[in-house]
Parts: C-alpha cells; sequence; structure tokens
C-alpha cells in the first residue's frame, strides 16, 4: 500500500504544481502547450499537431485581486482565478488558448484574456447549446475549422495518421481513467474520492503518453495490492458545478464519507466511450463529444443529466448527493430545483453546497456535511432489517 | 403565498399607463390604436379558448401573431407588477430561492418561482432562445421540464455571418413545425407573410426614428425609447405598431425640422450603455428637469443599423431568414451572444455618431457576462472619446438591491460634474 501511496503523492504534485515537472520537460524540448477550459474542445486535435493540451486549472489560487480589476465581485471566482493565474504570470508557460461559449463567465474571461493579455495561438469554438443532427453538423464544421486553425497556425499538417493516432492514445487514457472510476463500485473502495479525483486532474494537465503509463502502474499496483478490510463509509456523490477542490473533498471524505462517484466535468464527465478510429475521424469526435454526458450548458438536458445522476447512483450505490454550485454559475444556480425534485422524488438525500473556488467557509461546510451525513447513517439505522434499493 | 396574483392584469393596467403617458406627450397618438388592448385579450384568452405563448425577451413576436398565439414576455411580468406592489414581487423573489440560486437574474428567478408556486398560469407552450445569458437558458429549460411546458429553443451561435444566419433560418422553420404541433393548426403561410410586412413597415419607421435621435438636439426622450422597445418586441407583426411607429417618427421629423429638442434646453447627452432603470423610471423624468438630459443613446433600441430589410419576401425561406436575421440582432442578444468586441465595437460607434456626452452603464446584478465587460468597456470609451462613464449596480426588479435614493445620489453625482 506504501507503493501506492508514492505514486498517488506523484499524481498529486503533478495535479496541484503549476506547470508540474511534466509540462517544464515537454517544454524544455521547445515544444508547444495550447490550454483549453472546457470538455467540449477536442484534445485529441491539439495532440495531433503536436502540441500538448492543457486544461486551465488555477490551482490553489486564493486572491483575485489583479483579476478584479476586470472582472466584478459578480463573476464566478473560478473565471477570476485563472485570470489572476494569467496576470500574475502564472499561465506565461502556455503558447495558446482554446476557448469557447461555455458558460457567460469562462467565455468573458476568453474575451478579457484576448484584450490585455493575448496567448501567440487564440481560438474560439462556438458549440451548440443542444444536440440534435443540425446542431452536430455544425459542431463538426467548428471542429474541422479549428483543425485547419491550428494547422496553420503552427505550421503542422494533422493528417490521418496523426490524428488516428491521437484519438487512440486519448481513448487509451479514458479507458484508464475509467478503470479507476469503477474501483469505487466495490463496498469498501481501495482509493478514496480524493485519491482518485487526484489522480484525474494530473491527466488533464499532463502529457498522455507519460500519465498513461504512470497509470497503468497504479492499477497494476492496486490490483496485486491487499486490501485491509476497513469501516464501511456514507457513499456520497459530487455533482452540479465545475469541481476540482482535493481540499474540499477531502474535508468532505474526512468527515466519514467517501466520494465514490461524481457527475461533473473534471471526474466522470471525462470519461467517453472509445472514440472509432476508423472512418471520418473528425465526425467520430464531433459525434462522441457532442453526446456525452449534457453540461447543465445544454439546453433541454435537464433529464439526461438526471438521468445520468441516477444511473451513478445506482452503479456505485451512492446514498446521498452534494449538488454543489459555484457562487454566480447561473447554469447550475438555475437548475438546481430541478434535479433536487427528482433526487426527492426517487428518495435520494441530497445537500445542496454553494462555495468559491477557492476553499474558504470549511467550518460552515464541516457542520452542513456532517449534518446531511449523519442524517443518511439515521435513516440507515431506521431501515435496517428493510430491503432498500436506491 | 396566495394563489393567482393576478400579473396578467397587472400587465393591462401598466400598458394602459404606458399608452397615457405616450398620448401625453405625443397627443397624435390618441388617433392611433391603443396598444393595451393586446394585452387586454391575453387576460381574455382562456375563455376564448386561445393559447397563451410565453416569449423570451430576445425571440421576435411574428410567428406568435401568425398563429394566433396571444404572447406574454415573462421576464416583463415583475417589472410591470412592481409598478404597483413592488413588495409583491420581493416577496416571489424571496419565494424562488426555494428553486433557485438567490445570484440568478431576478427576472429568471421571479419566473420559476411565479409559474411552480402557481401564481402565475403555465403557458400552453414557450419559445426561447440561448441568448442573452446562462440564466435564461437554465431556467427555461428547468421550468420547462419540471412542468412538462412544451418548448422550443433556438440554439444562437457564437458568430455573426453568413453561415450563423443560414443556421438560425433554418431553426425558424424547425419552430413553425413546432408551433404546428402544438398548436394543432398548419401555418397559413398568407398570414404569416402579412405579418411580416407588417412588422418590416413598423421597423421602417423604427429605422429612421432612430436616425433622427442622433439629431443634436435630439427630438425624443429616453424614457420614450424604453417604452417603445416593449412594443416593438411584443406587437411586431401587429398592424397597428405600423401607425405607432409612424405616428411617433412624425414626432420627431416635426420636432426635427423646427429645430425643436425634447427637452427645452438639451445640455447633456447620454447614452445608456446597459438597459435603462425603469424600475425606476421617474428618475428619467427627474435627469431631464433638473439637467436637461436627454438619453439619445439607448442600449436596447439601438440595433436599428444591423441589417437592412428585405424589400420583398418572394419566399418562406426569405421570412425565415428574416426572422433569423432579426433573433440574431436583437437587443441585449446582440451584444451578449457573441465576442465582446461586438458589443464594445457597436457602443463605440454608437456613442460617436449620437455624439454622447458621457455614457452609463446602470449594471443589473444578475448580468453576470455584461459586468464582466464593464471595467474594459469604459476603458475603451475614455480612451476613445474622451467621455466619462458611470458604472454602478442595481436591480431590474428588486428595489431592495439598490434603493431609488441610493441611484438618484449616484446619478446626480455625475451629472453635477457634466455641467
Amino acid at each position: 500500500m506504501n507503493k501506492i501511496r508514492e505514486m498517488l503523492l506523484e499524481f498529486r504534485e503533478l495535479a496541484e504544481r503549476v506547470p508540474n515537472k511534466l509540462v517544464s520537460e515537454w517544454k524544455s524540448k521547445g515544444k508547444k502547450v495550447v490550454g483549453y477550459f472546457c470538455l467540449y474542445v477536442p484534445q485529441e486535435i491539439i495532440s495531433a499537431a503536436g502540441l500538448l493540451p492543457y486544461r486551465l486549472r488555477p490551482a490553489g489560487c486564493n486572491d483575485v485581486a489583479r483579476a478584479d480589476a476586470y472582472f466584478s465581485r459578480l463573476n464566478c471566482t473560478l473565471a477570476r482565478s485563472c485570470l489572476q493565474f494569467r496576470l500574475e504570470g502564472r499561465f506565461d508557460f502556455l503558447d495558446g488558448l482554446v476557448g469557447m461559449n461555455s458558460c457567460d463567465h469562462m467565455r468573458r474571461l476568453y474575451d478579457i484574456w484576448e484584450a490585455i493579455t493575448p496567448s501567440p495561438y487564440m481560438c474560439f469554438l462556438s458549440v451548440p447549446h443542444q444536440i440534435n443532427e443540425r446542431t452536430l453538423a455544425w459542431y463538426y464544421n467548428e471542429i474541422a475549422g479549428f483543425k485547419k486553425h491550428i494547422e496553420k497556425y503552427y505550421g503542422s499538417e494533422i493528417d490521418e495518421h496523426s490524428l488516428k493516432m491521437a484519438i487512440r492514445l486519448h481513448n487509451e487514457t479514458r479507458m484508464l481513467i475509467k478503470e479507476l472510476q469503477e474501483l469505487r463500485e466495490k463496498k469498501d473502495p481501495e482509493l478514496t474520492g480524493t485519491d482518485v479525483m487526484t489522480v484525474i486532474l494530473a491527466g488533464m494537465v499532463s502529457p498522455k503518453e507519460q500519465y498513461n503509463k504512470m497509470l497503468k502502474e497504479l492499477l497494476q499496483e492496486i490490483k496485486k495490492g491487499k486490501k485491509e478490510p476497513k469501516e464501511e463509509k456514507t457513499r456520497i456523490m459530487i455533482a452540479g458545478s465545475s469541481f476540482d477542490d482535493l481540499v474540499l473533498a477531502k474535508t468532505i471524505e474526512d468527515l466519514g464519507a467517501i466520494i465514490v462517484t461524481d457527475a461533473v466535468c473534471f471526474g466522470r464527465r471525462y470519461v467517453l466511450d472509445p472514440i472509432p478510429e476508423n472512418g471520418d475521424l473528425l465526425w467520430n469526435l464531433a459525434v462522441k463529444y457532442l453526446n456525452r454526458s449534457p453540461c447543465a450548458r445544454m439546453f433541454g438536458g435537464n433529464l439526461e443529466r438526471w438521468k445520468f445522476i441516477r444511473k451513478m447512483v445506482s452503479d456505485f450505490r451512492v446514498e446521498g448527493i452534494i449538488y454543489q454550485t459555484m457562487r454566480y454559475c447561473d447554469l447550475t444556480g438555475g437548475e438546481r430545483f430541478y434535479i433536487e425534485k427528482m433526487a426527492k422524488d426517487s428518495s435520494i438525500p441530497f445537500l445542496h453546497l454553494e462555495r468559491e473556488y477557492w476553499t474558504g467557509g470549511l467550518e460552515q461546510i464541516r457542520t452542513r456535511v456532517g449534518a446531511f451525513i449523519e442524517m443518511i447513517e439515521a435513516r440507515k439505522l431506521r431501515n435496517k432489517g428493510k430491503t432498500h434499493h436506491l | 403565498m396566495s394563489k393567482q396574483i393576478p400579473f396578467y392584469k397587472n400587465q393591462w393596467v401598466a400598458m394602459k399607463h404606458h399608452v397615457e403617458y405616450e398620448r401625453s406627450i405625443i397627443p397624435a397618438l390618441n388617433n392611433v390604436w391603443d396598444r393595451s388592448e393586446h394585452y387586454e385579450r391575453v387576460l381574455r384568452a382562456k375563455e376564448e379558448g386561445r393559447p397563451i405563448g410565453w416569449q423570451q425577451l430576445t425571440v421576435f413576436s411574428e410567428l406568435f401573431h401568425a398563429f394566433d398565439i396571444l404572447n406574454v414576455c415573462p421576464e416583463e411580468l415583475p417589472k410591470y407588477a412592481g409598478i404597483y406592489d413592488w413588495e409583491i414581487v420581493c416577496k416571489v423573489l424571496d419565494k424562488s430561492k426555494e428553486f433557485v440560486s438567490d445570484y440568478v437574474c431576478s427576472l429568471n428567478r421571479f419566473m420559476v418561482a411565479a409559474v411552480i408556486e402557481g401564481l402565475v398560469p403555465p403557458p400552453d407552450l414557450i419559445i426561447h432562445a440561448s441568448q442573452p445569458c446562462d440564466a435564461g437558458l437554465s431556467t427555461y429549460s428547468a421550468v420547462a421540464s419540471h412542468m412538462d411546458i412544451p418548448i422550443f429553443s433556438f440554439d444562437i451561435p457564437y458568430w455573426d455571418d453568413e453561415r450563423a444566419v443560414n443556421y438560425v433560418t433554418d431553426q425558424v422553420e424547425e419552430c413553425v413545425g413546432f408551433l404546428e404541433d402544438v398548436t394543432g393548426k398548419k401555418l397559413n403561410y398568407d398570414k404569416l407573410r402579412e405579418v411580416v410586412e407588417f412588422s418590416i413597415k413598423a421597423q421602417f419607421y423604427r429605422n429612421a426614428l432612430y436616425e433622427l435621435e442622433k439629431n443634436r438636439p435630439c427630438p425624443i426622450g429616453g424614457k420614450l425609447l424604453h417604452r417603445m422597445q416593449q412594443a416593438w418586441r411584443e406587437l411586431c407583426g401587429l398592424p397597428g405598431l405600423v401607425d405607432y411607429f409612424r405616428t411617433i417618427y412624425e414626432f420627431a421629423l416635426q420636432n426635427v425640422k423646427e429645430g425643436r429638442g425634447f427637452l427645452r434646453n438639451e445640455r447633456i447627452r447620454l447614452a445608456y450603455i446597459y438597459v435603462q432603470h425603469g424600475i425606476f423610471g421617474d428618475l428619467i423624468d427627474w435627469m431631464e428637469d433638473t439637467y436637461q438630459a436627454n438619453i439619445v443613446m439607448d442600449y436596447m433600441t439601438c440595433d436599428a443599423d444591423k441589417f437592412e430589410l428585405p424589400s420583398d419576401l418572394p419566399t418562406p425561406r426569405a421570412i425565415y431568414r428574416f426572422l433569423a436575421k432579426k433573433l440574431l440582432n436583437s437587443p441585449m442578444g446582440m451584444q451578449s451572444r457573441g465576442p465582446a468586441r461586438y458589443y464594445f465595437d457597436d457602443i463605440v460607434k454608437k456613442c460617436r455618431e449620437f455624439r454622447v456626452d458621457a455614457a452609463i452603464f446602470p449594471g443589473h446584478i444578475g448580468c453576470k457576462q455584461t459586468w464582466a465587460l464593464a471595467s474594459l468597456l469604459k476603458d475603451i470609451l475614455q480612451d476613445e472619446l474622451s467621455i466619462p462613464v458611470l458604472t454602478f449596480e442595481y436591480d431590474l426588479c428588486d428595489p431592495r438591491v439598490s434603493t431609488k435614493e441610493e441611484v438618484r445620489e449616484k446619478l446626480e453625482t455625475f451629472l453635477s460634474t457634466l455641467i
């Protein structure tokens, strides 16, 4: 188990340091890094151009004073923290930035970034807010345009072979992550939710070749390890806004819970079914990316989002949902009542937490989450002896 | 809360007051259709067996009228209700916290609480667009799912090009199919053509009026611009609206010919680079009286130069294309949906054309994406045009966020420096 802990520390280092050592090594070879905010940006295209796709995470940011010269207090702290990192020079290793209309805050982040501190390469994708044949055709054209744009700027042609290899590489990453996540279906998972989240986050900010190798080794180590039986913990799922807060995840788990799954884009929603490596590769990317479990930005996706949550609840034997919303996130803040009602109708305990990007107000969160876990435990006791399937 | 608050009735009464106000300024409007009649029909919709459709604030009205659906813009309801009773608006907003987060746009929060609590009857259908903001997108989507209300949502692209126009034109055609399904009636194409022809005529006068507003002194007042916008959004396609805009245009033209301004002695020409504080509408009167300050350029009515009106409509596709362009260039939508430079370039161009002395950004706290640009826009206007910009927070329908006195104080301090 010590070996696993050592490996997890390495992943933690990759996830938390901006830029991490693998990115620095990549850059030291004269290679370029292109940042992106959102999962609807197909990373395979960036990889196929010989560039490193890097998902922007202002890890550890707890001051947005410089960003607030541009943003207002009414903007979410994720967007403000990203700008703060940019203004502090901590994202200077980025050679490019790909934005999209993810949400109002992030697209305005792109606007401000472009206006005051443009990256050498910048590109924006107009991603539809619905999923149907028409929107798929639009999205296909957007990513085809993105491919041409990035080829032209970097002078590196993305041919059939390079795109196929990039798809293969990212498919492997996603399958390994899926395998890691599925370990949590068990009654007594080997890794905590915080551990798993750390590993996934590391993958979003590291070269995939090295990351996949590390993740394979971790999975092998877990498989061969002997497990000590542990006390069974309350099985929690995280849903709602973007969530990459390892401190908050650990705080929740320290209260006697284990985060067994999630429905967020830094977690389970990152995983896609394998993208086919034959036929029209751009089309394959468009189909898989647009049809992924819908983000709250997708209009009319309420029921699909609920179904995804419901499936996770069932597959991972979730006992309670923590629906966290980043303050000023209108997408999740506006949808909350629908998901809450569906959870209540299914008798699934539901807790709404509002938070900032940086970890603050932990005492209040501890009190509320602690009470939530107690409530679930009390319910379990009441139901003891009864058959209860969520 | 008591059930069924008469928000639709409030809307009708508010509209009657709007009409009275306009007629007091432009007596010739006494001979023109009283548009409050449209809102009275909304009250009778149920007994007459006619459907009510909710029209999101950037969506065009023409398809509603072609299908004989009575349209209501739910974002306007708290504003109308507030004219008589702000307490009830505040109560609904407080109630809304049970459903949506308190930072979500109050116009959308009001809608959620009002319909889920049964304070307003659910509409028979909704037409929505994925602009201008996330709050509208998430709340309309969730309300429709929660209440099982048929909804059509336009997917609005980020870009402003031919591809975007074609993309939205296809959706207008799909929206016709949606309305046919929900109402059980086939589109009467001749009626749609007639509706759109009325719309184009009204827009012709509106555009001509827009050009007249550039005159110094400005021939019409800012409050009128605000009221005209409400009429334009909901009533385009009705024949009475053509007369309405023509009459206002003729009034303004006469003023220009006689060198007469809307204000006796126009001293300050203002650009409102975000939505007017209609909630404190009497502050506009106060600015006019006290400072002879007129809003000559208004964020919600400055779309007139966006595209050429078609001279004929030979095919259904031509009609759908006109409506698509109208949607893409709708006030608030056009500034909000795409790159910041659309908004910046447009505002700078218009502040220059309208020769304004200062700009005011009355920032609705629910409008986060516009707030994200407020600082940059202020710098741009100061750098490029050397005009001062006042920025302040308030809420479009919650007077507790910034009180009228607080807003007045900010305006007073700012306007005093301009004289």
